[in-house]
This record gives C-alpha cells, structure tokens and sequence, in this order.
C-alpha cells in the first residue's frame, strides 16, 4: 500500500511539472526561501551574543541588516505566491477538462447509474488534489530543510543531544499518516450526506420551489431536515476531531518532555562551563520552534497523504471511461430505412426492462407517431433509434447498416432530436437554438417563425435562466419552442425524432407545428411522440407501445380494428370533444 | 405602492439588531452558552502567554547569570515549557474542538434564520435583481465570516488585556515599545483600510462570474443534460466555453490578489520600520542605564510578541472591518421587505371555503419588462365557480395565477379574494388554496414528502395518502420506485415527466381547499391517464372555487365559464356553448379544429 502510495505521488508530481513547467521556477524558489529562518536566527543571535563586547554601532548595523533582510524575506515570498496562484488555477482547470471530456467518452446510460454518477461529481469537485499534493510536498520539503539547519545549529551547540530532539518526528509522523486516512474515509462517507443537505438549502435559491414553499408553509418544515442532515454530519465529524485531540495532547505532553530533556542537558554543559548564558536564552525558544516545526512538518504529511488519496480517485475515474466507439465509417446514402429488431434495454439500477423485444421497421419518408402510457418506453426508445443509448439485446439498423459502424459525425449530422425536457443554456436565445451548430448556416429568424415563438424578445445581453442581473423569465412552452427550432435547424438531415414535442404548447401551436412534421415527413422519416391522438391519427404509421412492447403497429384505421389498447384510447380522447 | 418594513426581527427570540456585531455574539451564547463560555475562558488564559513568557524568561535569565540552586532553575525551566509550550497547545486543542461546534451552531442558526426570511421575501424579488446573489453570498460566506467575528470580538478584547499586562510588568520598556507599536500599527491599518474597500467592489464582480462558471459546468454534470449533450456532440464547446470563461475568472482572482499584494508589501514594510524603531528605542534606554542588560536582551524577543499582539489587535479589527460588509449583506437581507403577514382584523377565509374571486381593471407587467403581460383584465368569480383560461402562450394566464395567489401585485387595479386584496393577505388566500404549477417543484426529499410536504400533523394522514395515491394512479409509480414511498428524490430526476405530473397531481389531491388552482395540469400525461383526468376533476371542484389553465380544451367543458386570454386581453368570455355559437369566435375555432382531428 506504501509503495502505491509513492507511486501515485509521484505521477501526480510529474502530472503537474508537464502541465505547468513554471512550477519548478517556485521549488527553486521554495528551497531558497528555506534556509532563511536559519539565517534570521544567525542574525538575531549576532545581535544578542558577547552583547558586552559589541560596538553600539556594530549592533545598529545588525538591527538593520535584520530589517532589510525580513524585508527581501517578504519579496520573495509575495512573489513566489503569486506564481503558485497562477499554477495553481492552471492546473486545476487543466484536470477538471480531463475529467470533464472523460465523462464525454462514457457510454450516455452511464449517467443513468447513481454510483457512477456519484463518482463523476466527486472527481470533478477534488481536482484541487494536484495542486494540494504539490504545495505540501514543497512545504514538507522547505521544512526539512528548515530542520536539517535547526538540527545543524543544534548540533554544533550541543553536540549529539541534537538527535535526542528528532525522537519528536517519529510518533507525530505515525499520528498524521493514520489520522488522513481516517478523515479521507469520514469525508467520503458524509459526502452524499452533505450533497442533500445543500440539495435542501439551494431549494431555497430557486424562485418556482420557493413559490411552493410559500403554499404549503413549507419553510420550517424544510429547514428542520436541513439541521437535521447537517447535525448528523456533524457528529462523525466531531468524534473523529475528538479522537485526534487526545492522540495530539499525548503527542504535546511526549515532546514537552523531551524539549525539557534537551535543555536540561544544555543547562548542565553550562555548569560545567561549556557554553554561555546567551546560547541557553536563544536555545529556549528554538528549541520549542523546533518541536513546533515537526509539528508543521507532520502536518504537511497529513496533507499530501490525504490529497495523494483523492488524486488516486480521480486518476481511477479517468481510467474507467475509455468507451470509444469504432466506427467503420460507413457511407450514409439517402433515402434511410430505419429497422428496429428484437431490442431490449434495461437502465443500470432497474430491475425490469424498459424495452422488450421491440421489433418494426420505417420505410423512409415515412410520418410515424410513436403513442403509449407514459412509463411505456417511448422516450428510451427514441434515444435508441438515435444511437444515444445502445440496446442490451438487438439492434437499429439504418438501410440494414448496423448504427454503431456509422461514424458517430455522420449520425449527429443525419439525425434531428427533439428532446422533451431541453437543456436551458445559460446563454440568450440565438445561442441558445445555434449552440453546436455555429459554422454552419442557420436563418435564425425564419427557424423562430417556423415554431411560432411568441416568447420575449431576449437581446445579446440576457440569459435565458434565472438568478443572473440580466436573467430574462422563459415559461416552458417557449422553451419547448426552442427545443423544436434546435432540432428543425438541422437541414440535412434524414431523420427527425420528436419526443412529446407539443406537449406544453396552446393548441393553434400544437397544430401547426404537427403540420410541419408532416410536411417534413416528405422525403424525410419522422418519428413522433405523442398523446394527442387526433394528431397521431394523421401519421403514416402508429406505433403502440405498452410495458415496453409493441401490441399494435399500422394506420389509424388498422389499428381500431385490431388493436383494443389503441381503440380504447382513441374513443375515450373522441368522447371529450363530442 | 408602499410595503410595511419590518425594521427590527424577532426571529425564534433571536433579534438582530442594528448593531451587527454584538447581535452575532448574542446569537452564540443564545445558541450554546456553555461553550462560548469555555472558549472565552480559554482565549483569555492564551493571551495572558505572551507576558507570562517574557516574564519567566527574564527570571530565568536572572537566575542563570546569578548562583542559584539549580533545582529551582530546572523548576522554573520546567514551568515556562509547561506554560509556554504544552498548556497553549492542549489549550489551542482543546478551543479548535470547541471552534468546530461554535462554528457549526452558529452557521446553523444563521443560515436557518436566513432560509426561513427567504419563504417571507416576495417572490418578485428572489426571481431577479440583486437579492439572489446577496443570498448566495451569505450561505458561502457566513461560515467563514460569523465564527471569525466572533473570535475576534472576543480576541479584541483580551489583547488589550495582554498588552496591559505587558505594560504593568515592564513600565518604561514597556510601555514605550507598545507606543510605538500601536502607533506604527494604527498607520498600517489606514493603509489597510483603503485596499479592503476596493477589494470588496472587486469581490462582487468576481462573484457574479464564478456563478456563471458554475451554471455552466453544471450543465456537464446534470444527469438529465447527458443525452442532449452527448446527441449533439456539444460537450467540447462547453467545455471549451466553460475553460475560457473560467480563465478570465483566474486572471481576474489573480489580478485582484496582485493588487491586494502590492499594499500588503507596502504595510509589511511599516511593520519592519516599527521593529527598527523598537529596537533603536531600547537600545538608547541601555545607553541611558534605564535597563539593565538582562532586561534588553529579553526585550528583544519581547518586541516580537509585543508586535504580534498589536498585529493581532489590529488584524481582529482589519476582519471586523472587512467582514462588515457580510454582516451588513445578511442584515440587508434580514431587512428586505416582506409579503404581508398575517391578517389584521379577522379572518375572512376561513379554510375549505370557496371564495368568490374578482379582478378589477388589473394591469400588471412583470419585472424587467416593458409591455404589459395583462392590461385592463377584469372578471368576477362566485364562490364555487370553474373558470377555464384559455389562450396561446404568452398570453397571460400564468400571470393571472401569480397574481390571484398574492405573489405579486398589479400595478393598476384591484385582484379581490371574497373582497380582500389578495398581495395584502396572501398567506389566508395560499392556506386555503391546493395550487399545481406548470412548472411544479420537485422537492430534494423522499417521495412521501413530495406528496405530503408539510402536513405531518393533519390527523388521518395515512389514510389521507393512501387516498391520494389511489386517486393519483401512483401505485403502480411507487411499485416501480427502488424504495417505495420512501426513494430520494435527485436533483429532480428519478422518475419521469408523466410520473412527476402524477406526483405532483397527488400532492393537490393531498392538499385540498376552497380554492383550486391548476396550471396546465395534464400537459405531459399520457392519453388513458388524461381522460381520467377529466373526471377526477370533477371530484376535485365539487366543494371549490376553481381556476384552471389548460391547453386540452376538454377541461373547458368541465368548467362553467371560459376566458379567452389574447396579449394580456380577455377576449372572449362565456361558458363552453355559448362561445361555441359565436360566429367566428376565437375559442369556437380553436375547438373546432381540435375536434376535427377526431371526426
């Protein structure tokens, strides 16, 4: 485990030298800035030693010899900060786009499992290890140079005692490397806890929950589960804190006793008349910086301990996620068949399969409307038929090529998707529709025409989501609008897949909109799904999907002979317009 | 339109008063007197270290240079360790453990106060303009800010103590070198001082940044963005938006902390003068034989503690200072105006009646806008009435519930719940109202909670639930769910838009009241579920004034009148037939053509 441990340090060091080469410009620095306290100590004894001896003037030269040099002291320091800041922000950023784009290379039903999911947020938020690592490793390293010239001084002082005083470093060290570990452990345990109880609180930052609090008096009731997760957290933590407080105070009460040895043995060299008052004087306080200074140092063990822990879950999270899809690069010739056969899909956590056996085929050109229950498959379905999610058993075929031999450019280029709950870029409305697409030509005005957007009329400067000083208010069919216009200003492609594109928009809208998908459908397969069975009705094909299988496939017409789900729908729908 | 301010909170016997600062400490022995206690005890035996160090070592040195026996030498060695070295550090254990509990308690009582002001504020407020960032802030910073506050006060006060005792034990010395000190010291704090104020202007701007940066790496970690993010193949460009945005924030952190450096360099340059002052100071008191040398050469390390007291006194305050503009944002906050509390004079609504409901000439826009979302609505309601909105979207219904529900007000004309105005009794008109929301809230708790949220006292809840389920169709929703009633619900995922809607349905079942307010109820619901729909409806008015917005014109059969909203205009209104008999009507088309796809 020790030899794991090093080797993960060691990678995260040299991870962090070939991503910011100016980082060795601050080791140099660090370790110059090292034997400074040894040098301040020279110079503050140079004023206090042979004090009898000494010119007035000789002792007004070393006074301000000892200012100017604090000074310098402080110059570097500031810069050498400055420098670590910079680094420091670089690298993290650099670690956070690695984690980002490896989630990118995760199959998308990764998402849909927690424990992945939970590991992806956790990689993210600790990409500050790397730096972490560094600056306690540099630290560690400027404090046992520190030591080696204190134990130096010492040693020249008073000989072999010198190493009476390092016997202070073992058991604090021991203590740091076991309490890290412990305080990683507690730390991964509360995080879940932690995350819901700041779920809790952001409620509280988001107007249209706020508006529900409000309703239902809520607010108490809400902070009283707040407390309540927050006081559990607390608690670990504080028997864990307690344990160490009583591990330290025995470690304090160890090297007060062997500080009080040491001066001792100095107080009897004196007696005997080796050494003079002034090397007693300067030798107390140092000698309690000393004990202080191992303290430090079993600090920033604790430190890299802990940090080198987190670097190796990222490092671990990074290597799980190399899913990449080799494609053959297949051509993509118009017109497209699309052939669904036998496929079965289950998300990661569930026990039951969404998708069973589902098996039909789209001639191309062809409108269809995808109908059904809601927990019935239908937007799982979809997401296959556009390659987002790969099917456990079967396959999709378009014009009998297997999807996944496509090149996955091609796929996104040919097909169109309209998601039913869009994603609200924090952007204004031309990009938030073009975001993806910017090269390409795009006639803004007449896609916003096309869905009829009626919303407000948001300028360059406003952001389509709330808590921002220019956040403009979307309802949800505006968004639905944009969604549709996201997916309708793909011109080129073949395939456009609709997932309960209407559901949120007044009737004219609704309509209209279904009408574009039919005169789209003209060349071009359209798939659609919906509950508005008077649209559905129009399509070419109607799919019926229930629990996951397929128990009708036809016109409108076929279907209320043969199929009794279909039919029963259909007339109950029928009654409320009667 | 003039709101009542509340100047002065009595929150859970917590006042915050306009005195920041000793209000914080109030709140710590509030909350956990016993520990305040101790930790102050504590502070206060630290800062007496200092002058008991210089005090020992001066007797040390006495005795070391004079023939004393040595036991009482090791004694008094023995002493300044145990005084000097172990007891600070048990005693710094021991206030690090008891920092920990203050911290959490009184970040707690803080945070809580502040959630619990928020469900007060008007929503108007909190949906844009400069509250929601306030908020922000004061969640992240009150945990480092309130317990630091509170130490230094307290540590603020002890270092007088401190340099007092100093100056009683040295005289001349002493008090000299404390003057010079203090004096170098109060110059460096006006240098201080003028960096802190344009930091703080700096730190705002930053602020807003970082939120952004944050908004749009959450877009990659959101588990329902993925399948978007992934189809579209846009997770380069935001990663490549987010890394540029994110780079201009660290050039812009690292600029701010190079300016915060110059002026640190500049007043660590005035604590270098004040040392050389010191030591020049008792120096020219040797020369004079006012000290003997044994004194002087304690001396120089006692200027070391002498300058580290004043630092820390002068850094204490520097941080009430600096963090007084947290104090002052959580006090804003505590300030901000309320909706109307609770009535005054009696209660009119009492609950499960239905009231009747009037909009007088009401013109509203919303915040941020400039044309109108309703301009001169005006239509009555009697108690148990249905009333259908109607109209493309855009058109103002959404914003005739906002209003009927006192989460805002008009700015002409009157909205009447059984003749009182609904802004000035909003939580009478909201207890007495089961309201479902096009964009309901997915609440961050089980999935019991999200159907009950509040009302664990009601008596016959579980039968209650289990009605509510039933009528809902959950059943099948909470089979399918991996605890039951009892799955977390995440970061508004776990079940899907249709099961939501469900969820949310059950939750105004639950509910129930003389007034019902539904906003495109059955917007996502599948086909089967919708006609279902339309007859549990009907349950659910029968003893109620209801408001419903739906884009389904079956609802308006249901319902007795029909408003026809066109560009914040009624324009048609009249029950389901006889707007179907006007010649051309709005809503006689708009349901011909939806029926037509049937026949």
């Amino acid at each position: 485990m020790a030899a794991n441990g090093l080797k993960t340090w060691f990678r995260s060091i040299k991870y962090y030298i070939q991503n910011q080469p100016k980082i060795l410009l601050y080791v140099v620095i660090l370790l110059i800035l090292s034997f400074f306290p040894y040098i301040n100590t020279l110079l503050l004894n140079s004023i206090l030693e042979n004090i009898e001896e000494r010119t007035l003037r000789f002792m007004a030269a070393s006074m301000l010899g000892y200012v100017v040099f604090q000074i310098l002291w402080n110059l570097i320091k500031i810069l050498s900060g400055q420098l670590l800041l910079s680094t420091g922000a670089g690298i993290d950023n650099i670690l956070k786009k690695a984690v980002l784009q490896s989630a990118g290379r995760a199959e998308a039903v990764c998402y849909e499992d927690e424990k992945w999911l939970k590991e992806y947020k956790r990689a993210e938020r600790i990409t500050g290890c790397v730096h972490d690592v560094f600056v306690s490793t540099g630290d560690l390293l400027s404090q046992f140079v520190m030591l080696a010239t204190y134990l130096f001084y010492l040693f020249r002082l008073i000989s072999w005692y010198a190493f009476v005083g390092a016997l202070i470093l073992v058991p604090s060290l021991l203590q740091s490397f076991i309490f890290s570990r412990q305080n990683y452990l507690h730390n991964r345990d509360v995080e879940m806890d932690r995350q819901r109880a700041d779920d809790i609180r952001d409620m509280f930052s988001k107007p249209n929950i706020i508006r529900e609090i409000k309703l239902y008096n809520a607010a108490s009731k809400l902070v009283e589960k707040w407390k309540g997760k927050m006081d559990g957290i607390f608690l670990k933590k504080m028997r864990l804190e307690i344990r160490f407080s009583a591990c330290t105070a025995l470690m304090f009460i160890f090297t007060s006793g062997v500080v009080f040895a040491v001066l001792f043995l100095v107080y009897l060299e004196i007696q005997d008349g080796r050494g003079s008052v002034g090397t007693l004087i300067s030798l107390i306080p140092f000698m309690i910086m000393l004990a202080q200074s191992f303290k430090k140092t079993s600090n920033h063990v604790d430190g890299i301990y802990y940090s080198v822990l987190e670097y190796r879950d990222v490092c671990m999270f990074l290597a799980g996620n190399d899913s990449e899809r080799r494609a053959n690069a297949q051509a993509w010739k118009e017109p497209v068949s699309i052939k669904v056969e036998n496929v079965s899909f289950r998300y990661p956590e569930s026990r039951q399969s969404v998708l069973k056996g589902i098996h039909f085929f789209i001639q191309p050109g062809e409108a269809v409307a995808l109908v059904g229950k809601n927990g019935s498959g239908k937007s799982t379905l979809l997401k296959i038929l556009a390659g987002i999610y790969a099917p456990q058993e079967g396959c999709v075929r378009y014009n009998d090529i297997e999807i996944g031999q496509f090149d996955i450019g091609q796929v996104k280029s040919r097909i169109a998707f309209s998601f039913q709950e869009p994603i609200h870029y924090p952007f204004d409305l031309k990009r938030n529709i073009l975001f993806g697409s910017e090269g390409k030509e795009a006639d803004l005005e007449a896609l916003l025409e096309q869905v009829a957007y009626n919303g407000p009329a948001a300028s360059e400067d406003d952001i389509l989501i709330s808590g921002f000083k220019n956040s403009v208010n979307i309802s949800g069919g505006q968004w639905q609008k944009i969604c549709l216009a996201r997916a309708l200003k793909n011109r080129d492609a073949s395939i456009f897949l609709f997932d309960e594109p209407t559901s949120a928009l007044d009737p004219q809208a609704e309509l209209d909109i279904f009408n574009t998908f039919l005169a789209l459908a003209r060349g071009k397969s359209v798939v659609v799904s919906t509950h508005r069975l008077g649209l559905a009705r129009q399509a070419d094909k109607i799919i019926v999907l229930e629990q996951g299988e397929v128990v009708g496939t036809g016109t409108h017409e076929q279907l209320l002979q043969v199929c009794e789900v279909y039919r029963n729908l259909y007339e109950a729908q029928k009654h409320w317009y009667a | 339109m003039k709101h009542r301010n509340i100047g002065m909170h009595k929150v859970r016997g917590v006042s915050m008063k306009k005195k920041g600062y000793f209000g914080v400490l109030k709140i710590g022995f509030q909350v956990k007197p016993v520990f305040s206690g101790i930790m102050i005890l504590l502070i206060l035996m630290l800062a007496l270290i200092p002058a008991i160090e210089i005090y020992f070592l001066n007797e040390l040195i006495g005795m070391v240079s004079s023939l004393v026996p040595y036991q009482q030498i090791v004694g008094v060695l023995l002493l300044y360790i145990l005084l000097y070295y172990l007891a600070p550090e048990i005693m710094e254990s021991v206030k690090y453990v008891i920092r920990l509990m203050l911290n959490h308690y009184l970040d707690m009582s803080m945070q809580s106060v502040i959630m619990e002001k928020i469900a007060r504020i008007s929503l108007r407020n909190l949906e844009n303009g400069t509250l929601p960032s306030k908020i922000s802030h004061a969640f992240n910073s009150g945990k480092a800010g309130l317990l630091g506050i509170y130490e230094n006060i307290v540590n603020m006060a002890v270092s007088v103590v401190s340099l007092a005792s100093i100056s009683l034990l040295y005289r001349e010395a002493g008090c000299g070198v404390i003057l010079i000190c203090i004096g170098v010291t109060i110059w460096k704090e006006a240098a201080h001082k003028k960096s802190v104020d344009k930091d703080h202007i700096f730190s705002v701007s930053i602020e807003e940044l970082e939120r952004y940066c944050k908004a749009l790496k959450a877009m990659l970690l959101e588990r329902k963005n993925a399948p978007e993010i992934l189809f579209n193949g846009v997770r380069e460009d935001l990663i490549r938006e987010w890394g540029e945005k994110k780079q201009e924030l660290d050039a812009l952190k690292i600029k701010h902390n190079a300016l915060k450096r110059k002026s640190e360099f500049f007043i660590y340059f005035l604590g270098q003068l004040r040392t050389l002052l010191s030591f020049i100071f008792i120096g020219v008191l040797y020369v004079g034989n006012v000290i003997s040398m044994t004194v002087m050469s304690g001396f120089v390390y006692a200027v070391f503690r002498i300058e580290g007291v004043c630092d820390s006194l002068m850094g204490y305050y520097s941080f009430l200072a600096k963090n007084r503009h947290i104090i002052a944002e959580i006090e804003e906050i505590l300030a901000f105006e309320e909706e109307s509390g609770a009535a005054e004079g009696e209660l009119t609504l009492a609950l499960n009646t239905a009231p009747a409901i009037e909009f007088k000439n009401v013109s509203y826009a919303y915040p941020n806008r400039v044309e109108n979302a309703l301009t001169n609505v005006s239509f009555c309601m009697h108690p148990y009435e249905k009333v259908a909105l109607v109209g493309e979207n855009g058109s103002g219904k959404s914003t005739i519930i906002r209003l009927l529900l006192g989460y805002d007000v008009p700015q002409s004309g009157k909205v009447l719940i059984n003749g009182r105005e609904a802004h000035l009794c909003p939580e009478e008109v909201r207890r007495n109202t089961a309201a479902m929301f096009q964009d309901y809230a997915r609440f961050e708790l089980s999935l019991k909670d999200n159907i009950i949220v509040s009302r664990y006292e009601e008596k016959n809840m579980g039968q209650r639930l289990d009605d509510a389920i039933k009528w809902a169709g959950l059943e099948e929703v909470i089979g399918g769910a991996k605890d039951g009633l009892d799955t977390d619900v995440v970061h508004g995922g776990t079940f899907s838009g249709g099961q939501w809607q469900k969820i949310a349905f059950a939750r105004t079942r639950f509910r129930g009241g003389g007034l019902i307010v539904l906003d495109e109820p059955n917007a996502a619901v599948d086909a089967e579920y919708e006609v279902k729909m339309y007859r549990q409806f009907m349950e659910l008015f029968s003893n109620a004034t209801a408001v419903v917005v739906s884009h389904r014109l079956p609802v308006c059969q249901i319902c007795d009148t029909i408003i026809y909203l066109h560009g914040g205009k009624i324009l048609e209104i009249g029950s389901h037939r006889e707007l179907l008999e006007h010649e051309d009507g709005a809503y006689a088309n708009l349901f011909r053509a939806q029926a037509e796809l049937y026949f």
